[in-house]
């Protein structure tokens, strides 16, 4: 029997435990100190182990192969999120460990027909046509939330197209790469002994310029058009070992947003809050005010976990969580967090580096740059190394559309790396 | 509730079980990162490599399964255009425990570490010989 003997499966179960444990302190020390009961911290944690305990089973038959770090991380982060929401908004973790849940359940359909991912570089232009009605759909039927016109209303359901449009690029960029790659990294163009790129092979680029400038034009979120602009570089640059496309891309874009800095009042109110908050303290310059009083008043250990104030933080449970973490756990939590994240990314990076074939390499590279912008994005943003840019903090922020795609994104690396080796398919 | 003695020791384990969770995993990846060098060196199918000199035939790198020909004449599975080299020149094959090379009668001869070889030599995974012109490594 194969799966009684995986290594792999055995230590992803151990860190798993684990994990479960760290989480259910958190939530006793948090029921201690915020006085709330008990056994509504028993069904939450029930619930997040319901979850994790059944797709490690599902990893065992589906799986065996696949990294045996990821789930853990994915239980680690969105555990430590639902003690901070439970905490931070009490009723709406319920809500919060429901979507895990269905998360879950969506992990094991993506796993069952992920198995065959080379299917789906098939359906290429029906990714790019799927994923640019998803990105623009909120400009005309949208319903428009703390200045960004990002949600979609669908009678009680609302969500984020944009999460789904993410994965859909994904796999168009990997099928289309895959197939030009050669032809996008042969030119006889030179420019004082530097490479470019033939004229004609700009067209994607330019697409994609196009595109990142429509979403921060007509949505106003300059998160979202970031993520998607450098998705695109990252997976370039993978593709051909390109550099100048990445730097041609990159003057681009900061071209688009310097102009769009003199053009639009939400843009250069994000820049100047990011220079100086103290402009507008109770106003525009609140929100990240409060967001750096929590994390200087953490220290190195914190203030104890439900014991700080961030609920002075207008959408601490979402874009601020990072924030809130900061505050009750301190440098050392916050730090352990930012760990969490970088292993979850290297693994990603991993198996980007040992899958079989060129499709399963991009996707995963892909997929792991795309991860890694949002969570890089956020925690800029919320510790102002950044200009603040509203997206959320992948398994840690509260949300059903962030936690179903993040989910998604596991599923598929987890099945691209139960593929490496097997290259006789 | 406030700050007490039960809440900071609580706080305590919590801090250092995150550490301890995040250790755990590191070495998870350690390990998994050696395991597949062990796998690389033990599945691997061994190559030989030209260091120095041209091959006809373009690939400089050829995989060691059951035995490799080297020499000037058409069926060996290394072509050399080289002088210096006979037909059938030498070869590398395997037995159940080792590689080894081994000059078939050469004009010329076949060196290790600069000496010339009278009869099969073990090959240790590195190590370099001589053909000729041409230097070639056997390497995983």
């Amino acid at each position: 029997m194969r799966f009684m003997k995986s290594r792999y499966r055995n230590r992803e179960l151990l860190l798993l435990i684990f994990a479960l444990i760290i989480i259910s302190l958190g939530f006793y020390l948090s029921a201690q100190t915020t006085a709330q009961p008990i056994d509504t911290a028993l069904k939450l944690a029930g619930l997040l182990a319901t979850a994790f305990i059944g797709l490690h089973i599902a990893n065992r038959i589906l799986i065996t192969d696949a990294d045996p770090l990821l789930l853990s991380l994915t239980a680690f982060t969105s555990g430590i999120g639902l003690v901070m929401i439970w905490r931070l908004k009490p009723n709406l973790a319920s809500a919060q460990s429901t979507w895990i849940l269905v998360g879950a359940v969506t992990i094991l359909i993506a796993l069952v027909l992920a198995r065959n991912y080379r299917k789906l570089k098939e359906y290429k232009y029906t990714w790019a046509i799927a994923g640019i009605i998803l990105l623009f759909a909120p400009i005309f039927l949208g319903t428009e939330r703390g200045g960004a016109r990002l949600w979609l209303d669908l009678g009680p359901i609302s969500f984020q197209p944009a999460e789904i449009a993410k994965i859909c690029f994904v796999f168009f960029l990997a099928a289309y790469l895959e197939e030009k790659r050669e032809l996008l990294s042969i030119s006889t163009k030179r420019a004082f002994g530097l490479w470019l790129p033939e004229p004609k092979h700009l067209g994607p680029l330019a697409v994609m310029w196009l595109i990142s400038l429509i979403i921060l034009v007509l949505e106003r979120d300059l998160g979202t058009s970031l993520l998607f602009f450098g998705l695109f570089l990252a997976m370039i640059y993978v593709a051909t070992g390109r550099a100048m496309y990445v730097s041609l891309g990159i003057s681009l874009f900061i071209a688009g947003a310097v102009a769009c800095y003199f053009v639009f009042s939400h843009v250069q109110t994000r820049f100047d809050i990011w220079l100086d908050p103290w402009i507008d303290p109770a106003g525009r310059g609140y929100q990240l005010i409060q967001a750096i009083f929590a994390i200087g008043s953490g220290g190195l250990t914190g203030t104890g976990l439900g014991l700080g104030h961030p609920t002075l933080i207008p959408a601490v449970q979402t874009d601020f969580i990072f924030a809130a973490v900061a505050e009750e756990l301190g440098l050392l939590g916050g730090v352990a967090v930012i760990l969490a994240y970088l292993l979850f990314i290297s693994r990603g990076l991993r198996i980007a580096l040992s899958a079989s074939d060129d499709f399963g390499r991009l996707v995963a590279t892909g997929l792991t740059s795309v991860f890694a912008l949002q969570a890089f994005v956020i925690l800029g943003g919320t510790t102002r190394l950044i200009p603040l840019t509203g997206v959320t903090l992948p398994y840690m922020s509260y949300g059903g559309s962030s936690i179903l795609m993040n989910f998604i994104l596991l599923a598929l690396l987890l099945a691209i790396s139960a593929k490496r080796g097997d290259s006789l398919e | 509730m406030a700050f007490n003695e039960l809440t900071l020791a609580l706080q305590i384990t919590l801090l250092t079980s995150l550490y301890l969770f995040l250790l755990f995993a590191v070495r998870t990846i350690s390990k998994d990162l050696s395991a597949a060098r062990g796998e690389a060196t033990a599945g691997g199918v061994p190559r030989i490599v030209v260091v120095e000199g041209d091959v006809a035939g373009g690939s400089g790198s050829i995989p060691v399964v059951g035995q490799v020909l080297i020499g000037r004449a058409p069926d060996c599975d290394i072509i050399l255009e080289d002088t210096f080299a006979s037909a059938h020149h030498a070869r590398v094959y395997s037995d159940d425990s080792a590689y080894w090379l081994e000059d078939l009668g050469s004009t010329n001869g076949t060196a290790v570490k600069g000496k010339r070889i009278e009869e099969p030599v073990r090959l240790p995974r590195g190590s370099r010989f001589k053909i000729g012109q041409t230097v070639f490594q056997f390497m995983d």
